[in-house]
């Protein structure tokens, strides 16, 4: 368990002010539940994920648990560019007090879910966004944490990554929490139960994560206009007669 | 199998990234040249040997009994170990950005690092030049080792100090980096680099000792050389420097630690 207490969370802006990411906010996240944030572009949910992982503390408030949570995993996040491939997980391995022997075991599983062969001795900076979230996933996959916190790793990948991490997400619910932000909404309801919506600077929690899926559509239908099927799938057939005549 | 991370006591765990830190603060220091490691003697050296050139004619007698290379070399050594703390300072933190996100990794530890990193490279040159001068022939004497080794320390914990709190407050005002390369600059005249600190008129001195680097640079030479004999400096006045300058720079960390990790 996740325990969120009275959270506030804001940020300085140019020209004075604060704006305000989260507003004295409590809520449980459980744990063996798979989690998707749901909200729009600048709601927080990255902000969200980088105080569940510590990398950020809120301004008020206090997040506790006694879980293991992994770093906010996002693409290139928790990389030096400066450094190769290998000694970045080098690097995570040693901040984690692993013996040389486990370090090795890592290090070999990380070059063979990535793929990188070769680059995995170029620097990181020479790297695609995949290539970088092939890495920053495969490291993190070789920990045991009760919680994943994942941040639109997928969304750069290509398909075969893309099959190995669902493969990966299967694996990881069997027995910890994923929490996921993806703006694809069927990923999203494809790899998790529950949902958790941010929107003017609160946190609610559905069960379902379909409920919470509908709930953002209301948002984004409230801001774009319900798409209108039928015209849609005229437009649709006109297309294709268009292109078949 | 996924491994499971052992808990560790928070000083276990911030000596781990201290030394994961200090490794790749190696690996990116020197890696990114052919000749490696190499350039921590060469920097330094190669700029004695250029200000030997263009001020030995002139100041070369100054020195009295210590060959005047090597005069430079002492003071030029401690005065980098002290501007070489402000720029590892500045830079500490948008070097180490991408690697803040680890909850292990607070934003204070890639400053030792760098500080420790500062420390032997220019305490190993140090070494290395004086074992140089020795088999030269100049006559260095070990009798004060415990001076030099705190003159060489309370400049370092100054530098540390500064550096410190120059890296945190140049991540809210940017324009602190520009104003302190250009204050570091007069610091070589300023510092007794390049001339005996006797070789001042007696009313320009009196400023210059409000300088804690004149007074560490001024003893270790006496330190090393018992023949070079330099009135009115002392090892107390940089020690207070390198307590306020410590407890500046912890302050000002502990009051914007939360900021520092932001984005």
């Amino acid at each position: 368990m996740i325990k969120i207490r009275n959270v506030t969370k804001h940020y300085p802006m140019r020209g004075g002010g604060l704006h305000y990411v989260m507003k004295d906010v409590s809520l449980d996240i459980p744990s063996n539940k798979s989690i998707g944030i749901l909200g729009p572009n600048g709601a927080g949910k990255s902000t969200l994920l980088r105080m569940l992982g510590g990398a950020e503390a809120p301004n008020l408030g206090t997040i506790e648990t006694s879980s293991s949570v992994s770093w906010p995993l996002g693409v290139g996040v928790g990389l030096q560019g400066s450094l190769t491939g290998r000694q970045n997980v080098l690097f995570i391995c040693q901040i984690n007090g692993l013996s040389k022997s486990e370090t090795r075991q890592v290090i070999d599983a990380v070059l063979t879910f990535s793929e990188l062969n070769e680059y995995f001795d170029m620097p990181v900076k020479s790297y695609s966004s995949g290539m970088r979230a092939r890495i920053g996933f495969g490291v993190s996959i070789n920990f045991d944490f009760d919680y994943y916190l994942i941040d639109e790793l997928t969304a750069v990948g290509d398909a075969v990554f893309r099959k190995k991490a669902v493969r990966e997400f299967e694996r990881i619910k069997e027995s910890s929490s994923l929490i996921y932000v993806t703006h694809n909404l069927g990923s999203l309801r494809e790899s998790c139960h529950s949902a958790i919506y941010l929107h003017d600077g609160q946190l609610t929690y559905y069960e379902d994560i379909d409920d919470g899926i509908s709930v953002y559509k209301e948002y984004i239908w409230a801001k774009n206009g319900r798409p209108k099927k039928k015209a849609a799938k005229k437009a649709a057939k006109k297309m294709i007669r268009k292109t078949n005549p | 199998m996924p491994i499971r991370i052992k808990e560790q006591s928070p000083w276990k765990s911030q000596a781990l990234v201290i030394k994961a830190l200090l490794g790749r603060e190696l690996i990116t220091r020197t890696g990114k040249y052919k000749l490696g490691a190499l350039w921590i003697l060469l920097d330094p050296l190669l700029s004695v040997i250029v200000l030997g050139l263009i001020l030995g004619p002139f100041l070369g007698r100054s020195s009295g009994e210590i060959p005047y290379a090597f005069f430079l070399l002492c003071g030029f050594m401690l005065l980098q170990m002290f501007t070489g703390q402000l720029t590892a300072g500045i830079n500490a933190i948008s070097a180490n950005q991408g690697l803040l996100v680890f909850k292990k990794v607070q934003p204070i530890d890639p400053f030792i690092a760098r500080f420790i990193f500062q420390l032997f490279a220019n305490t190993l040159a140090l070494i290395i030049f004086c074992l140089v001068a020795y088999w030269l022939g100049i006559v260095i004497s070990l009798d004060q080792l415990p001076v030099v080794a705190a003159c060489i320390i309370l400049t370092w914990v100054i530098g540390a100090g500064l550096g410190l709190h120059a890296g945190i407050v140049c991540q809210r005002f940017n324009e602190l980096e520009k104003v302190i390369a250009y204050v570091q600059r007069p610091l070589l005249f300023l510092s007794c680099v390049i001339i005996p600190l006797d070789v001042i008129p007696p009313e320009y001195r009196v400023y210059l000792l409000y300088n804690p680097l004149v007074h560490t640079i001024e003893s270790m030479r006496m330190a090393l050389f018992p023949s070079y004999i330099t009135e009115s400096v002392n090892l107390y006045y940089p020690a207070a420097w390198a307590i306020a300058a410590c407890t500046l720079g912890l302050v000002t960390y502990r009051n914007n630690r939360h900021f520092l990790t932001q984005r």
